[in-house]
């Protein structure tokens, strides 16, 4: 139990040669709080290199925040020479002031200490205490909650949350009345879902049946706006034609597949069917299995052109633009990440509904959806948020003085403290 | 016992001096409880080199308290400091629990010495302000002192930065130190 009476004379001669390595490299040459020049100090589980004077100060923080050994005149055990040296003042400053004020003026260096390691005032923000383990043993039970927050959080941020909650997210969440525009691509979302499907058998038939009934519905719609609305004549007409295409090869896979489906499990190939039923079906799924990445290139490239539409029209709808820019960060990651499939796959099949309404056409309604996102669970805004966390307002001269710029950083904390405590209730929701 | 000692010393005119060593692990607490005990506030101290020496009075006793260096930073020549010492204090950093058993070998060691004999021991559990740490039974049993058995020792739970328990401590010593020549 006794660690220093382990080390050997040579393992600590040893241990000696490496630290006075490690305080030659020049990111060690200067204390790791005052800067002052020559360290000879050390916090073993900090893994720093420190001042005579600050040493005292870590001395006083209490050995569960810092445990100060000197570098020359103490035995050092093995893992804590590991340690420092895999840690350094460069590397372990890149946490412990990640959100330095970058001129911040260290005059009262106790208080400043206290603020660095005690408070932990000036540790990254989204990664709160996760640390890529800059302190040893006792602080990474501290740590635990953070990496849930960043894999989880970054999903269900760019996830629309309502969509999750259903099993069946995709059809029943469009706005009712749809433009003809929507029609294809609600039409090549119903095969992204067919893909889908394979993971969930269950559920294929009623949704199928859905989506068959949305995509008359859908048609019907169209029409009505087709009549009413002139100025985007071709394009509509362009988009009818493939629609009434797929649409009907949707309907008919149903009437044939109904029959026979009897119990068996919807999204494999059934063994005894006909081959006549199970053709179109095969080949369109081995189309999309294989075809992914070129429907959602598709799906990136077309819904720019749509949304554009309404001013070269000019219809004036000055929501037409927040709506983008409200989906902005909401856009899927880039296709070819299939393990994300089914972010993507809600994210593109939900985009079209919203992003691509004409004018004429529930615009408002879309709308307020989509601030409602924003407003209840704030995927979107919470990013917004913490952009402006981290450009902090201390950061910019122009409001480094003063009431303003304290207040602003006080809302900013506040508004980053908020929607980290909504975020974790959502995922214990979910 | 207590009021028959203060009888015998209000007879005796002149103060009593009293050699006590002050050791512990390096950062323990020690020059905080010293300087701490001489009235001064003392916040943040750097690490003792060397030693500190004080006088340190209470009641008509006079301590001499070496306070050592916890580091490997003691003079060469330590023992002569060791004369005609009567009783030692001993401070533990109650909240570093990795490091109670090297305070127990530390202590063992010290104890060794031949001077120091006849020496009391007064265990200090410093900084007992802080969260988790061990009271005076566990640190009892940790450090071994019931191994210890002809000396006289004592444990005090403390806090040097606030003075808690340190004038007990001395309390305890001035009543058990030997004053015999």
């Amino acid at each position: 139990m006794n660690g220093k009476a382990s080390v050997s004379k040579e393992l600590n001669a040893k241990h000696v040669k490496i630290l006075e390595g490690l305080l030659k490299l020049p990111e060690n040459r200067d204390c790791a709080d005052c800067k002052s020049k020559g360290p000879r100090w050390a916090s073993v589980n900090l893994g720093v290199f420190i001042c005579l004077q600050c040493s005292g100060i870590h001395r006083s923080l209490g050995v569960h925040i810092s445990k100060v050994r000197s570098a020359t005149l103490d035995t050092w055990l093995p893992d804590q020479v590991e340690f420092i040296k895999s840690m350094g003042n460069e590397k372990s400053n890149s946490y412990w002031e990640a959100e330095l004020p970058p001129r911040y003026d260290r005059v009262g260096i106790e208080n400043f200490i206290r603020a660095k390691y005690v408070e932990k005032r000036w540790i990254p923000r989204d990664v709160k205490g996760k640390s890529s383990a800059p302190v040893r043993e006792e602080r990474i039970p501290d740590a635990k909650p953070v990496p849930e927050i960043r894999s989880a959080g970054y999903a269900k941020r760019s996830d629309p949350p309502a969509l999750l909650n259903g099993s069946n997210f995709v059809v029943p969440k469009l706005p009712k009345p749809i433009n003809t525009t929507n029609v294809q691509q609600v039409a090549s979302a119903v095969k992204l879902h067919e893909v889908h499907q394979k993971s969930q058998p269950p559920d294929f038939e009623l949704k199928e049946e859905k989506q068959g009934e949305m995509a008359i519905q859908l048609e019907s719609a169209s029409k009505v706006n087709y009549a009413t609305d002139v100025s985007n004549k071709l394009p509509r007409e362009e988009t009818k034609q493939n629609n009434s295409g797929v649409s009907n090869t949707e309907k008919q896979q149903k009437e044939r597949v109904y029959p026979d489906k009897a119990g068996l499990p919807a999204a494999e190939t059934p063994p005894t069917m006909d081959s006549k039923v199970v053709t179109p079906m095969t080949e369109n799924r081995s189309k999309f299995d294989s075809g992914i990445e070129e429907l959602l290139r598709d799906f990136q490239w077309n819904t720019p052109a749509i949304v554009g539409k309404p001013v070269e029209d000019a219809k004036n709808d000055i929501t037409e633009k927040p709506t983008v820019e409200v989906f902005h960060p909401v856009q899927p990651p880039p296709p070819a990440k299939l393990a994300e499939q089914r972010h993507i796959h809600t994210a593109a099949t939900q985009r079209p509904s919203y992003v691509s309404q004409s004018p004429s056409v529930s615009m408002n309604q879309a709308n307020v959806n989509i601030q409602n996102w924003g407003r209840i669970n704030s995927p979107t805004p919470r990013r917004m948020v913490q952009q402006t966390g981290s450009t902090r307002p201390l950061n910019t001269p122009a409001a480094s003085t003063g009431l303003t710029s304290r207040y602003v950083k006080y809302v900013c904390d506040h508004t980053i403290k908020s929607s980290h405590q909504r975020l974790k209730k959502n995922n214990k929701i979910q | 016992m207590g009021a028959s000692l203060a009888t015998l010393f209000d007879g005796l005119s002149t103060k009593t001096e009293v050699n006590i060593l002050m050791v512990g692990l390096d950062c323990a607490g020690k020059t905080t409880i010293l300087y701490r005990l001489k009235g001064r506030e003392v916040v943040i101290d750097m690490p003792t080199v060397g030693f500190n020496l004080e006088t340190l009075e209470y009641k008509n006793i006079s301590f001499q308290v070496q306070d050592m260096a916890g580091q490997n930073m003691r003079p060469p020549y330590l023992k002569c400091y060791y004369q005609n010492i009567r009783g030692m204090i001993y401070v533990v950093d109650s909240n570093d629990r990795d490091r109670i058993f090297d305070a127990r070998d530390n202590l063992k060691v010290q104890l060794e010495e031949e001077l120091l004999r006849d020496a009391v021991l007064l265990v200090l559990a410093n900084k007992q302000d802080l969260p988790n740490a061990m009271n005076a039974e566990e640190i009892i049993l940790k450090l071994g002192l019931h191994s210890l058995h002809p000396r006289l020792w004592h444990v005090q739970n403390a806090c040097g930065i606030n003075g808690v328990g340190l004038h007990e401590g001395l309390e305890w010593l001035a009543n058990n130190v030997s004053y015999k020549a």
